[in-house]
């Protein structure tokens, strides 16, 4: 799937570049082990985000980091979330090409 | 256990303070009054506060009023033999009142009112951020 | 399937606790002048340990046996109420309680934000 549109997927651009090298793009580089790997960030941080706020519930933690981890968690979300829509809207727009 | 339970608990609180400064307003008022309600000198007045647990919340305490002390001390005899109130030795009794102590009961029950607003006041705002989860 | 982690009821505990602790200083604070009177104070960890596992919406085990009284020192009326430090709890409670808030609202954000998309 290396045609796929590449612009909705938050990575750096260098790896990218490695993503679509043609059709030599190596297995580990594939996009379907990016996306695993951006849910798993995604994924860390909503588990940092709970044990602050469970530290926190539990009279201990640090008001400014406890704010940040729920803040990214919830950023995270919102990206993955689109990016999830992307994808899908990639997918059917490549079904309903007539092939 | 609620919200009001706290407020209460503080309104308690302003409430028995201000009595103290009114007690505290009347004893400077009236610390030269040869002449109290009942025609002799004027008896310096105390609330007595008590500890009392409130209502339906375990282990919460509030403050009561329980009434006004009045004070049965002797006078303060003074020398004036032309005043209307003196005794047949020239001296009149003034009521019991030390205007530095009744000064500082004012100031201690003022500070004290702000301390129970002061506490309504967060309650206030604890109050807010809890309706803000359901924003 | 369990629609809130655990995480949301340890949030929504701690809000609990922390407002019987409020009801406390509040009462504290209230009776500063009242001959006698001794200042208490919920010891916050205890109480949240004894809570855990209780379901929400239903209520917490009793507090007394978490309940500190205070050894400051007595005044001329045997009242051993240290207003100002009574007021810094006060305040510090207040501001863990907004933060629980928040945070259990954000969790619920994050929630919703995969629910609405």
């Amino acid at each position: 799937m290396t045609s796929v549109e590449n612009s909705f997927i938050p990575v750096a651009p260098s790896s990218q570049r490695e993503l679509f090298k043609g059709g030599e793009a190596a297995d580990d580089a594939s996009f379907g082990n990016e996306m695993i790997k951006a849910i798993g960030e995604v994924d860390k941080l909503q588990l940092q985000a709970d044990a602050q706020a469970t530290t926190l519930a539990n009279g201990g933690g640090n008001l400014h980091e406890t704010a940040l981890a729920l803040e990214k968690a919830e950023v995270a979300m919102h990206v993955a979330t689109k990016a999830r829509n992307k994808v899908v809207d990639a997918y059917q727009e490549i079904m309903r090409m007539s092939v | 256990m609620d919200f009001f339970s706290a407020m209460n608990i503080s309104a308690s609180g302003l409430a028995a303070e201000r009595t103290r400064v009114d007690a505290a307003a009347s004893n400077l008022a009236n610390m030269d009054a040869t002449r109290g309600p009942d025609g002799k000198p004027y008896k310096r007045i105390d609330p007595i506060l008590a500890a009392v647990p409130f209502e339906n919340d375990m282990n919460a305490t509030s403050v009561q009023v329980m009434g006004m002390a009045q004070s049965e001390a002797p006078g303060r005899k003074v020398y004036s033999p032309g005043h209307p109130d003196a005794d047949g030795d020239g001296f009149v009794t003034l009521p019991d009142v030390n205007p530095i102590h009744e000064t500082v009961n004012l100031i201690s029950a003022s500070k004290a009112y702000d301390a129970n607003a002061s506490a309504i006041e967060t309650l206030k705002t604890m109050a807010q951020r809890a309706l803000d989860i359901a924003k | 399937m369990k629609l809130f982690d655990s995480t949301v009821s340890t949030l929504e505990r701690s809000l609990d606790v922390r407002l019987q602790r409020q009801n406390l200083l509040a009462g504290d604070i209230a009776n500063a002048n009242t001959p006698g009177y001794s200042p208490k104070d919920l010891n916050f960890r205890e109480a949240m340990d004894a809570a855990q596992g209780v379901e929400s919406g239903q209520p917490l085990p009793p507090i007394d046996a978490f309940i500190t009284q205070s050894e400051g020192t007595p005044g001329l009326d045997g009242n051993r109420v240290d207003a100002d430090h009574a007021l810094v709890q006060l305040a510090q409670n207040a501001i863990q309680y907004g933060a629980s808030a928040r945070a259990v609202g954000k969790k619920l954000e994050i929630l919703r934000a995969v629910a609405d998309s």
